[in-house]
């Protein structure tokens, strides 16, 4: 067996589960005496609700309970409101709903054909009430109110702890940051710029939805095997609603069919709990395609983005108001706001800084976590608007982003001294990646004809960010030295997909020196792993990578201890080396100690690692993300001036990863984001009217197909290590997806000198404004 | 999935015993051929057919053949897939192939039938226009009754056709034409695979020794009710060698000639212009010097 190493490009561990289709996943599963749960959702976007009548559904043969707003109000052992930063939510509708989909009312049923027939003949009478239907409408002065009063939780997230929702206002949250002197930067520039960016609702669309299967035992305890990214916060909201110490919640976490945000913080658990806990028999609710369009979005937003800047290209003074549309909930709108408030300066040093971001209520279905959310809102405006700056001043636009990134121990917006940011050897490689010289040859003419036909002009963009991590936040790991030198590892990060199982071990593995195979690391159970805050925020290979490895030197420490014990050495002389202990006569394996030490062929060494971050470091320095993401992507494109329609001829994107633990890996999940963020750019609009979604289907929300894949996806990962994470690594999961958009903006804008600043850029939308341009003589 | 009662499903063996079925079982009962329309229909829709018919028990529903009069016969249960792979068709009429491999995805195409797809009328629907573009013709059989019609006047509205309940599609006929013909499909839709059109455009043209267009039918996808012919554009075409300019006019006329929507897809606008280009296009390429077949692979790095 081959020792583990890291930097060395392994194949992942759970590849040959999942492609032979052994995987299990949620929907799949089922247990003794399950039920099935459906549920009734609201037809408007705003109504309040008068009279619910269930009597009907009672009589379906097979129904077993039917879930109204009498259950939840009117139960002692249930806590109605719940939400990760606001306690905004309810199991099912009580007083109004608050979107089209809000869930009203719950059915249990032995098949879900009696469930389905039982939820129809629900009657309930709603009186239809005016909506807000976009961020425009619900800020107005006098706007009808999503929420007329909020409660807050008496304990929340540290990070959000000063963000509130504004009295008698749809405003869910403002954050401000507010840094020089604002009014002096505009007076300073030679140039002013302004423009609003707009950005629209989509779908994180994983292939498995929502999913949850729950049980309740007599005495209260409570299992569920649920599809989330963070089992412990799910944990600790169902103990609150519900009023159970957190050891009574156990919360199993299969496979994930994908998560990129869409599947943080409670979501089906709370009303299928609260489902079994009323039929008394375990129940299963997976939504459909359609019940997850109404379940979480991604923020939609209106960027508008007021830059002063210098004649040499210094970035002086920015003045932004970003308006999030955050839906009827808050979910995790609040820190949405603050993270797209933050890197509303992007990666560029800017002394002087006036950003106002809110989340905003509206009567749409809400929006949430996004992969990189919040920045892949403002960085569609501060990317685009570079490009546009450049433009005016006749600059490159490589070189204008160059001459104002960040270098290493530069300040922050937050005033914290950054390190570890590779972020001009990002730009320098995706520039590189698509032939950039070749386009900055006398800037104006850089429209290279596509290969001789005139309809056809090829571009060339690109574009940078950087982003934060969850800080403060928690991970905590166990691991398991066997009798026989083999090694359990329990964590719980949640395997969605990114390749944690892989790259744990392999931290494990390179620490102990084991090889892979064998290394188990256990699924996520709360009843056996320890305590993790997230699988979010690429922040799983930092931190739980971290701990695992502490983990792994606490077992390495016991297993010194025992040997120094039982063998009499002194404690510089005992040294490890490839899975074995070298002392200066001999070397003994593991396994031999661990028989010293026991007596038998038995025991376990338990190894716990712990790692936590705030907003100071261990060296004591301001620290509002434990680190920071760059990346850049660049993209070549080609625009048929007749038709507006555009080819993705390369994409690369190039990610300071600190250390690629494994470059497959990393390449791969590049890629993904890349993908992702293509069709984000290109395709992806929920689209609504008067507050009904229109397409909440996969035919209608249309996402980019194979063949809509540039030829070339060029993934570079740039190494500047880290001295926190473990071997120098950082996390990698969102950063390539942000760049992506803006980059094709911009190759569009080089192709044929029309500005998209509204996402998705559609070929219509180029059409018109190629229309537009036409029409509009040549300056 | 929501069925309360049981689903009666027939399987005949033979067309008339299918029209008995359906004049003894009443209303509300539908013909399953591939079932990528019903199938989805039934599960996602909620929609319960009181009676399924079968006909995929109905033997020599699915040839391809050709008459001795060099007409060629598609039986409506032809899967999409068929026709795309099709020597027979790819060597006569690439862009009806072409068409076809245009509908959904792989798996699709080896299930949906061209019958099916004609049957159910959707305006979007990819080998209409290429088959409106060779005349072909549909033919309906009843209880000991045949009949044949221009598949232009099959349709009449959206999912409705000119078919009395108890009539079933059983083939498409193509008529006998020239060696000589050429046609082009162009379906635009800005994903590239599994999409719907939001303007399809098919041309067929033959041209005599000086170029000169003698015989022309232009037909258009999506942008109307029904699969339409583009007749004031054909007119434009006919007798003429076709110029860059001819072929704008052509596009041009085709864009007045069709009744768009709007929907969440494109404006009703954005489809007419593409009606124009699209149409433009097709002519140009249909009667270009480097005019021959093109594998969809190769269409895809293809820039029209």
């Amino acid at each position: 067996m081959e020792m583990t190493e890291i930097g060395k490009s392994v194949r992942r561990l759970d590849y040959e589960t999942k492609v032979t289709g052994r995987a299990q996943y949620l929907a799949d599963m089922s247990v003794p005496g399950m039920c099935h749960g459906k549920i009734l959702r609201s037809p408007y976007p705003h109504a309040r609700l008068k009279h619910i009548d269930a009597s009907k559904a009672l009589k379906v043969p097979g129904v077993m309970a039917v879930l109204t707003r009498d259950d939840i109000l009117h139960d002692e052992g249930i806590e109605p409101f719940y939400g990760p930063v606001f306690k905004d939510q309810t199991i099912v509708a009580v007083e109004k709903v608050r979107h089209v989909g809000d869930p009203v009312a719950a059915v249990v049923a032995l098949t879900i054909d009696a469930a389905e027939e039982a939820i129809r003949l629900i009657d309930v009478e709603y009186e239809e009430l005016p909506a807000v239907l976009d961020v425009h409408q619900a800020l107005k002065p006098g706007a009808i109110l999503v929420h007329e009063s909020i409660k807050l939780p008496s304990s929340g997230f540290a990070d959000l702890a000063e963000l509130k929702p504004v009295e008698g206002t749809n405003v869910c949250t403002h954050f401000r940051l507010n840094r020089g002197d604002i009014d002096k930067g505009f007076a300073e520039a030679d140039h002013i710029f302004e423009d609003t960016f707009t950005l629209p609702a989509t779908q994180h669309s994983f292939l498995e939805t929502h999913a949850c299967i729950a049980s309740v035992e007599p005495g209260g305890r409570i299992t569920v095997w649920a599809t989330t990214q963070n089992p412990f916060v799910v944990r600790t909201q169902l103990a609150n609603i519900f009023k159970v110490p957190v050891s009574k919640v156990r919360v199993i976490v299969p496979y994930l069919g994908g998560g990129y945000g869409g599947k943080v913080y409670p979501k089906v658990e709370p009303i299928t709990v609260a489902l079994a806990q009323k039929a008394g028999r375990p129940v299963r609710v997976v939504l459909s395609r359609e019940e997850v369009f109404y379940t979480i979005t991604k923020h939609a937003a209106v960027i508008r983005m007021k830059t002063g800047v210098k004649n040499d290209g210094t970035l002086i003074a920015r003045e932004c108001e970003i308006h999030l549309d955050t839906g009827a909930y808050a979910e995790i709108g609040p820190r949405v706001a603050k993270k797209s408030g933050y890197t509303a300066a992007g990666p560029y040093r800017i002394p002087n800084l006036k950003i106002d971001s809110y989340s905003v209520y509206t009567n749409k279905p809400p929006a949430g976590a996004f992969r990189g959310f919040g920045v892949s809102q403002s960085a569609w405006a501060v990317e685009s608007q570079m490009d546009i700056i450049a433009a005016a001043l006749k600059m490159d636009p490589l070189e204008l982003r160059k001459q104002n990134g960040y270098d290493e121990g530069d300040k922050f917006v937050t005033e914290e001294t950054l390190r570890a940011v590779g972020l001009k050897e990002c730009l320098d490689e995706v520039a590189k990646s698509i032939g950039w010289e070749t386009k900055v040859q006398g800037l104006k003419g850089s429209r290279v004809e596509g290969s001789g036909e005139t309809n056809v002009k090829r571009g060339k963009g690109l574009a940078c960010m950087i982003k934060a991590t969850i800080t403060p936040s928690i991970s905590c790991a166990v691991v398991k030295l066997n009798e026989d030198a083999s090694l359990s590892i329990y964590t719980g990060t949640v395997e969605m997909g990114q390749g944690s199982e892989t790259v744990l071990a392999q931290i494990a593995g390179k620490e102990l020196g084991l090889p892979l195979q064998t290394i188990q690391v256990l699924g996520v159970d709360t009843d056996v792993v320890p305590y993790d805050l997230t699988t979010s925020s690429s922040r799983s290979t930092f931190h739980m990578g971290k701990a695992v490895q502490l983990a792994a030197q606490d077992v390495l420490r016991q297993l010194k201890q025992i040997v120094m014990k039982e063998y009499g050495v002194p404690e510089d002389k005992v040294t490890f080396a490839d899975g074995k202990i070298r002392l200066p006569e001999t070397q003994l394996d593991y396994a031999e100690v661990m028989f010293k030490r026991f007596g038998m062929q038995g025991g376990t060494l338990v190894g716990e690692g712990q790692v936590k971050t705030s907003v100071k470091d261990e060296y004591g320095e301001k620290s509002t993300s434990a680190f920071w993401f760059v990346a850049a992507g660049a993209a070549e494109v080609e625009v048929d001036s007749e038709t507006g329609q555009i080819k993705l001829c390369k994409y690369a994107t190039a990610v300071d990863v600190g250390k690629a633990l494994n470059p497959l890996g990393c390449r791969q999940q590049l890629s993904g984001a890349a993908i992702t963020g293509i069709g984000q750019a290109m395709f992806e609009e929920i689209a609504y009217d008067n507050g009904q979604l229109i397409n909440p289907n996969l035919v209608d929300y249309v996402l980019p197909s194979l063949g809509d894949m540039p030829s070339v996806i060029d993934p570079v990962c740039i190494e500047i290590p880290h001295r926190n994470g473990p071997f120098g690594a950082k996390g990698i999961g969102e950063s390539a997806l942000i760049p992506v958009a803006p980059a094709i903006a911009n190759a569009i804008f080089d192709a044929v000198g029309v500005r998209i600043k509204d996402l998705p850029i559609k070929a219509e939308k180029i059409f018109l404004a190629l229309e537009e341009a036409k029409a509009r003589p040549l300056i | 999935m929501k069925r309360t009662e049981p689903l009666e499903i027939y399987q005949p063996t033979s067309v008339n015993e299918a029209c008995r079925i359906i004049k003894q079982s009443g209303p509300g009962g539908h013909f399953l051929a591939g079932g990528t329309d019903l199938i989805i229909a039934i599960k996602e829709k909620g929609w319960v057919p009181r009676y399924v018919v079968d006909l995929k028990r109905i033997p020599s529903l699915s040839e391809i053949l050709t008459n001795s009069d060099g007409s060629l016969v598609l039986g409506a249960l032809t899967t999409m897939r068929e026709i795309e792979i099709s020597p027979l068709i790819r060597d006569r009429y690439p862009f009806l192939a072409q068409s076809a491999a245009e509908v959904g995805s792989i798996q699709i195409r080896h299930r949906a039938t061209i019958g099916g797809n004609m049957a159910n009328a959707t305006p979007s629907a990819d080998v209409a226009p290429a088959l409106i573009a060779l005349d072909a013709k549909a033919k309906i059989s009843g209880e000991n009754s045949e009949r044949i019609v221009a598949l232009e006047k099959f349709f009449v509205g959206p999912g409705k056709t000119l078919m009395k309940p108890d009539e079933i599609l059983t083939a498409l006929i193509i008529p006998p034409h020239p060696a000589t013909l050429r046609g082009e499909y162009i379906k635009f839709s800005p994903r590239e695979m599994m999409d719907l059109a939001y303007v399809g455009v098919a041309v067929a043209l033959a041209m005599d020794e000086r170029k000169k267009v003698k015989h022309v039918r232009i037909a258009l996808g999506a942008v109307a009710p029904i699969p339409m012919r583009a007749r004031k554009a054909e007119a434009i075409v006919l007798d003429q060698i076709l110029s860059e300019e001819i072929a704008e006019q052509a596009g041009g006329e085709a864009a007045k000639e069709c009744s768009p929507i709007s929907d969440v897809r494109s404006s009703a606008d954005y489809r007419r212009e593409m009606v124009r280009v699209n149409t433009k296009r097709a002519l140009l390429n249909a009667a270009s010097e480097h005019w021959r077949p093109t594998s969809w692979v190769e269409r895809r790095d293809r820039r029209y």
